[in-house]
């Protein structure tokens, strides 16, 4: 419960320090937003190299263990209660970090029996197969924007779940996220059947019809 | 008078690519396959579109058919301004 308090007063603190509540309440209540489910064949892709090779950022595995004792630093404090938070919900977590090695970006993909992964699979009219996984929550810190650092980290993700055995990755989209929308356009993901829904904090509700 | 691929290189060029030359691609060449323009730069570039050239973009309209290069970019802004359809995913 003091986890959870702690973890929404830096959400608020965030929001505020960024200037706006908006952006935070626009995540939790919306109305026949549209979702764009997408899907990316893990197995048709093929790395010449490493996304992130000859850059001075890494792509590291996020551990439990690593962020509570400090190997594992986060440049932002919500998102290492983001993080803990995953991980004990039984994620899988990647971290995009810096020379310094500080995270600076993150992104997040469950096992699709995951409870978390369930519900939006859920709302998105979704089932994934069993070597499959669902992406979620990615995030990379303002001042790294525009380097195309977000393409890198997706694809360094997706070449470490390719080499872990897995086929299919899961995710959706916003339509009015325009940044994700083009970020999915360069990932070369495959579209599924768009969902309109609405949402009120835990309150999700897929409309029939497009 | 510029011509809108003219006008659009330009601003790319410039704003996205701080390159001190003209446009170093082709009108053709694809912003996604070449990573000329990544998601944050897509949205400097939507905000120019729309300021400089009086269109709004609807968010179903940012698709490849529409935005992938320059070429089709202007294609685009033309249909827009003889309020033609366009392309929408």
């Amino acid at each position: 419960m003091f986890e959870t308090l702690r973890f929404a007063f830096s959400l608020l603190g965030e929001a505020l320090a960024e200037g706006s509540l908006f952006p935070l309440i626009r995540q939790q209540v919306f109305y026949q937003r549209v979702a764009i489910p997408v899907v990316i064949d893990l197995t048709r892709l093929s790395f010449s190299q490493d996304p992130l090779a000859g850059s001075e950022y890494q792509c590291v595995r996020l551990q439990q263990q690593a962020i509570l004792t400090g190997q594992q630093v986060f440049d932002r404090p919500v998102r290492r209660f983001d993080a803990l938070r995953h991980l004990k919900q039984g994620l899988l977590g990647f971290g995009l970090s810096n020379s310094s090695g500080i995270l600076f970006g993150d992104m997040w993909c469950a096992l699709p029996n995951n409870p978390v992964a369930c519900q939006d699979l859920s709302m998105l009219g979704l089932s994934c197969e069993a070597d499959a996984l669902y992406a979620l929550d990615m995030f990379l810190a303002p001042a790294y924007r525009g380097h195309n650092l977000a393409v890198r980290l997706h694809r360094s993700v997706e070449l470490a779940l390719q080499q872990e055995g897995w086929r299919k990755l899961y995710a959706y989209y916003w339509e009015d996220n325009r940044p994700s929308r083009w970020m999915h356009l360069m990932l070369k993901c495959t579209e599924l059947e768009k969902k309109r829904i609405s949402r009120f904090f835990g309150i999700k509700i897929t409309h029939q019809g497009i | 008078m510029q011509t809108i691929a003219a006008v659009l290189r330009n601003y790319i060029a410039q704003n996205i690519l701080f390159s001190p030359d003209e446009f170093p691609y082709g009108d053709d060449d694809s912003f996604l396959e070449n990573g000329i323009i990544d998601s944050t730069g897509v949205m400097e570039l939507i905000a120019f579109i729309e300021e400089h050239f009086s269109i709004s973009v609807e968010d179903a309209e940012i698709t490849p058919q529409n935005f992938d290069s320059i070429s089709r970019l202007a294609e685009y802004i033309t249909a827009k301004l003889n309020h033609l359809p366009t392309w929408a995913g």
